[in-house]
């Protein structure tokens, strides 16, 4: 059995930041503090649990095609978030970056997937993209509040 | 016939009291039902629903659950000005770390060893089992509450799990073995749903400070706000095997009546490489 990496329950349970991510156990598959970029082909889009993945045809340096394996967040997650599973068809061109498995095979726990049009999706195992995009929001909630709404 | 005149105006009180009791009954009937319907509908966790007037920003910081001390650690870094200039994240990871050393001396020698132990690659949930009841009642997929009059209804969008729990005084003493969901009884104090569960298999999970051995006890209290937009989950478990003293999880859901149980995708345990 190959190594698979973390699931819908998988963050802290004590108080959840990005950084208190690392401690879950997709580091055992997947080295986290890393990032690898890699450009392919979608050949299948899965939209399934524990984790929605993708396929992808990447060409390597050598000129040789390699199938990659991508996962992302549960799909039961990724529905709540509004995706439909139509997000990624075979053929589309996508350039995933995320983190690179730790035994070396081709695979990636993606943080972003970014379409042949330059939009960039998130889905990423515990939705890295979105959590950012929240710290930002809630910083700047966080400068519009009186010191009284934290009382 | 004068004893008789003078119980007359007891008797009419005595009269007056069991109408009064009478129509007070079916009131205090009501108010109770009342009380216990507060925490039915919908429920949805900061996960699924981050936006909601109900959240503040120490809730983005918990979102599976919580320590009560971690949180309301990050609450008192969150209003003290002196911590204006530094980031949300930092903060966060200061109470993290408080609550990593609380649960470090919550546990006993012999849980840290099972921890030690866990192989995350032979984990329950990546094999597509389902999942056990700690792991159950803390995912964040949405869930439904139905009070009836003698059942609760929680229904887990999380591997589409329905528990019907029967509303007594007192959880039935069980002989049967241990089960990843025990058995479970409920009962109402107050507006305030407690939910016991024994029978308890003993599990570990990924969740970093989770491990459990049979036998465990835990208990969910669920309690809505005085304006019925939010509840409250305090998860107990009770395991002197794992813990010195019983550990306690927060969690908080908000109301989300427009929002349905979905179909979940299927589950596909990963058995090659591509």
């Amino acid at each position: 059995m190959s190594m698979n990496s973390t699931c819908l329950v998988t963050l802290t349970v004590l108080m959840v930041t990005p950084s208190a991510q690392a401690h879950h156990s997709s580091a055992a598959f997947y080295v986290t503090s890393a990032s690898i970029t890699i450009t392919g082909t979608v050949t299948e889009f899965r939209f399934i649990n524990p984790h929605a993945r993708v396929y992808l045809k990447v060409v390597d340096e050598k000129g040789q095609s390699v199938v990659w394996l991508a996962e992302g967040a549960n799909a039961g997650v990724l529905r709540r978030r509004g995706w439909t599973g139509d997000e990624l068809k075979p053929g589309d061109r996508i350039t995933v970056t995320g983190a690179p498995s730790r035994d070396g095979s081709p695979k990636v726990e993606w943080r972003v997937i970014t379409l042949a049009d330059g939009t960039e999706i998130g889905g990423g195992n515990n939705l890295p993209k979105e959590r950012e995009e929240l710290l930002r929001r809630l910083e700047q909630q966080r400068r519009n509040q009186t010191p009284s709404d934290n009382k | 016939m004068a004893e008789h005149r003078n119980q007359l105006p007891r008797r009419i009180f005595l009269a007056a009291a069991m109408v009064a009791v009478s129509l007070c009954w079916p009131l205090t009937d009501l108010l109770q039902a009342q009380e216990r319907t507060a925490i039915q509908g919908f429920w949805s966790t900061v996960f699924t629903v981050p936006d909601h007037p109900e959240w503040r920003i120490e809730d983005h910081f918990c979102q599976i659950a919580c320590l009560p001390i971690a949180r309301q650690h990050l609450r008192s870094l969150l209003a003290n000005p002196a911590n204006d200039a530094r980031p949300l994240q930092e903060l966060g990871q200061e109470a993290n770390q408080l609550a990593n050393k609380y649960v470090a001396g919550l546990m006993t020698d012999a849980a840290r060893e099972r921890r030690t132990r866990y192989d995350p690659a032979a984990d329950p949930v990546i094999r597509c089992e389902p999942p056990h009841l700690i792991m159950l009642v803390l995912a964040p997929p949405p869930i439904a509450i139905e009070v009836h009059d003698d059942h609760v209804i929680i229904h887990h969008e999380y591997w589409n799990t329905v528990r019907t729990i029967r509303i007594a005084d007192r959880i039935a003493s069980s002989v049967e073995g241990s089960s990843r969901l025990g058995s479970s009884t409920a009962r109402f104090e107050g507006a305030t749903l407690i939910v016991e569960s024994r029978n308890l298999a003993g599990f570990t999970s990924q969740v970093q400070a989770l491990t459990t051995t049979d036998g465990t006890r835990i208990v969910e209290r669920y309690t809505a706000s005085t304006n019925g937009a939010r509840l409250d989950l305090e998860l107990t478990i009770d395991d002197p095997a794992s813990y010195r003293e019983p550990l306690v999880l927060i969690q908080r859901r908000v109301r989300t009546p427009d929002e349905k149980i979905l179909d979940i995708p299927p589950c596909e345990a990963i058995s090659g490489t591509p």
